[in-house]
């Protein structure tokens, strides 16, 4: 053969990488440069008015690591992360398995379930704020009905705070059922759908076999959608780690701070001309979110 | 054969030359196109303003076909949205701006443009005050148009005073921090709530934190510690504390660390909370008609003793309306500025917002509520107009300020660690005490 001519199996590798090109601009446009930028951005002091900016090098990245109001927000983001993880995990696979077992009866459950998803975030805090609210929110109104605080007294347990939201021992609670009322819906889907992935002979086998719920979802089930979990529960950690309208509408990160996540931190050093700052935050986000998703995955995978 | 050549030659010139002419001529007959302005403003939830700037707005197009759109939003909204859209080069045309410290960064960064030329014209100069032309002005160029006087008070439901037989303090004289105590606190034995506070809204908590420090440490520590002659520590510690002491006292509504100044509003107009602190804007917040028994008034900030000369300083800060200087229509802004400022629109502002306006026009009598007349003799007798520290200092240490203040009113910080964080935030950004 000629030195220069090209073999067919090369020039499929060459049109397959030339069709790779526009892919890979829009993900270096639209992904790795933001983030490349936004790590050089936090590298300044920069107001995000104007291209002005003043290099003081890792000075941010070191103020936010050292502020106890990042700490603060980074551990209320993990709390919620963690929690909206377990809660959306058990509910909505819960949900997922009673709309397979009891067939019409358990998918209504499911279909109920739903109805949130389609709501707003910033809706879904409005909502719950009047729900919450102390002089006429339904939460205080079905407290004051069943006597719940009377109950609770007679047995020696603290009992609810007419104001959920303002309460410091009841303020991130009342976020957490909020985000978990709208979101169980999607995840019981999910999981749904991995449910009918599983052949009919698998089932008719565990009943053969004699085994009870329990043990068919532990030792069957949970193994075979492994990957639907792990697409669940990457979805969730990123939505939870993202949180920002709920928290927003409904407390506003109060009170005080009591319940400030990373996304409301960076927004108020944006709103007061510290962009450079909010992109270090921005990318502490990126950070965290990137390590706890890998530590997932190696640990469903180790699973495996 | 050659003169053919030059006369044809000179003929062409001449024929292009008046090719230029007509195109010239017919260029300045033909209308120009009409623009779009983007106008910008951080006064969602103000209906009675809206209402204002889209009345004008369509007013301006129909004098002169150019269509202004405007945008409202909530206040961080509106920072965040500017500060992306000035970052971009692609701004609104025109924007709201407080001055002092935003102002700076604004001018120092060339977001905003020198409309000078504007506080030349007649108009201007006769309108245009010198305290208001002043805080739009830095070495002497003009960067936006003052349009309101935004000044910060404690409401009161005079019906529920009269009630309970507290006496209405004069707008004159004031009333001590003592009297104000014993006040809320009959209010609070009475089953109500002595002061609707906002605890979602942390700038609404800065109107008691400006007062509080000029009260308790007189008028010009602040000023002194902004110009690094002295630090911030002493004066924030003595005014959180008393901050802290009348948090602690429980005279807000419940749940107040939540509730935004909406909210708060509702509770002051039902009638739930005897007094409310606001600023001016809050009275066409409120609908005060024969009907609605509050009977709206307006009190001094309390005074300590120690600091007599304290009272009646009065803290608010001018609104402006900027051009930005990478806008695309800078011409026809500076001519909305211009229809904005005419007479009739600024009597117009001050008649359907009765928000106090910034520049000179007569006013009709009947103008403003029984309440503003009392603002304005207030503000005439003050002997110092003090602009809110927020807005004074630079933004981020600013925002340092709200964010102190803030955790000082929900108990999440000790006023004295509090006001060391202040002068961290200070040292960093403004340098260290002289």
């Amino acid at each position: 053969m000629a030195r220069f001519q090209i073999k067919a199996g090369s020039k499929r590798t060459i049109v397959l990488y030339l069709l790779l090109i526009p892919t890979l601009t829009i993900y270096i446009l639209f992904f790795i440069y933001p983030v490349i930028n936004g790590l050089s951005l936090g590298l300044y002091k920069y107001s995000g008015v104007s291209q002005v900016k003043y290099f003081i090098g890792l000075r941010n990245y070191y103020v936010i690591a050292m502020d106890p109001q990042f700490h603060n927000a980074l551990t209320n983001t993990v709390v919620i992360t963690v929690v909206n993880s377990l809660a959306q995990f058990a509910i909505g696979f819960s949900l997922a398995w009673l709309a397979k077992k009891y067939g019409r009866v358990g998918s209504v459950f499911l279909s109920v379930a739903l109805i949130p998803i389609v709501l707003s975030f910033v809706s879904v805090g409005l909502m719950w704020q009047w729900f919450y609210n102390p002089s006429f929110g339904l939460v205080n109104a079905l407290v004051n009905f069943f006597h719940v605080n009377g109950v609770l007294t007679a047995v020696g347990l603290p009992p609810i705070p007419r104001s959920l939201t303002a309460n410091p021992s009841t303020s991130l609670l009342s976020i957490l059922l909020a985000a978990n009322w709208q979101g169980i819906g999607l995840y019981a889907v999910i999981y749904s759908a991995g449910l009918r992935t599983i052949s009919p002979s698998i089932y008719d086998s565990m009943k053969v076999d004699g085994l009870s719920d329990l043990q068919k979802i532990r030792r069957v089930i949970w193994p075979m959608m492994k990957d639907t979990i792990a697409l669940a529960l990457v979805l969730v950690i990123s939505a939870s780690f993202k949180i920002f309208e709920l928290v927003y509408v409904l407390t506003g990160g109060g009170p005080g701070r009591l319940t400030d996540v990373i996304s409301i931190y960076l927004y108020r050093y944006y709103a007061s001309f510290q962009a450079g700052y909010a992109s270090a935050v921005a990318f502490y986000i990126l950070l965290i979110g990137l390590v706890l998703i890998i530590v997932q995955f190696r640990f469903l995978r180790t699973e495996k | 054969m050659q003169k053919n050549y030059l006369y044809a030659i000179v003929g062409i010139v001449i024929i292009i030359i008046a090719a230029v002419a007509a195109y010239a001529y017919l260029q300045s007959q033909t209308p120009k196109e009409a623009v779009t302005l983007d106008f910008w403003a951080p006064f969602s939830g103000e209906d009675a303003v809206i209402a204002f700037w889209n009345n004008v707005s369509d007013a301006y197009k129909n004098a002169t076909g150019n269509t202004v759109r405007v945008s409202m939003y909530s206040g961080d909204e509106f920072f965040t949205k500017i500060t992306t859209a000035l970052g971009s080069g692609s701004p609104p045309d025109l924007f709201t701006c407080y001055g002092g410290g935003e102002l700076d960064t604004y001018i120092n960064e060339s977001a905003v443009a020198d409309i000078s030329s504007l506080f030349g014209e007649s108009w201007a100069q006769s309108q245009i005050g010198a305290g208001a032309k002043d805080a739009v002005t830095r070495n002497g160029i003009q960067y936006a148009v003052p349009y309101e006087l935004q000044t910060d008070w404690l409401y009161i439901n005079k019906a529920l005073f009269t009630k309970y037989n507290i006496s209405i303090p004069s707008i004159s004289t004031g009333w001590t921090w003592d009297q104000f105590i014993a006040a809320s606190n009959t209010l609070k034995a009475a089953g109500i709530t002595p002061v609707a506070m906002s605890g979602a809204d942390t700038w609404a908590m800065t109107f008691p934190e400006c007062y509080m420090y000029e009260r308790v440490n007189g008028p010009n520590l602040f000023a002194s510690a902004l110009a690094r002659n002295t630090s911030f520590t002493p004066g924030y510690t003595n005014a959180f504390n008393a901050i802290k002491q009348w948090v602690d006292g429980n005279y807000f509504e419940e749940g107040w660390q939540t509730l935004h100044y909406t909210d708060a509003a509702q509770m002051f107009q039902s009638g739930s909370a005897a007094m409310w602190i606001q600023g001016t804007w809050g009275v066409g917040m409120i609908s005060d008609n024969a009907s609605t028994p509050m009977q709206l008034g307006v009190a001094q900030w309390p005074y300590f003793p120690d600091h007599p000369e304290a009272n009646k300083v009065i803290f608010g800060e001018f609104t402006n309306v900027a051009v930005a200087a990478a806008g695309k229509h800078k011409s026809e802004a500076e001519d909305f500025l211009r229809f904005i400022s005419k007479p009739e629109w600024v009597v117009k502002y001050a008649q359907q917002t009765y928000n106090p306006v910034a520049q000179t026009v007569t006013l009709p009598s009947g103008t403003y509520p029984p309440v503003m007349a009392d603002i304005q003799a207030a503000i005439a007798q003050a002997p110092m107009l003090h602009i809110r520290f927020g807005s004074m200092a630079p933004k981020d240490l600013g925002a340092a300020f709200d964010e102190q203040n803030l955790l000082v009113w929900t108990g999440q910080k000790s006023p004295a660690d509090a006001a060391a964080a202040i002068e961290a935030k200070a040292v960093e950004v403004l340098g260290p005490v002289h």
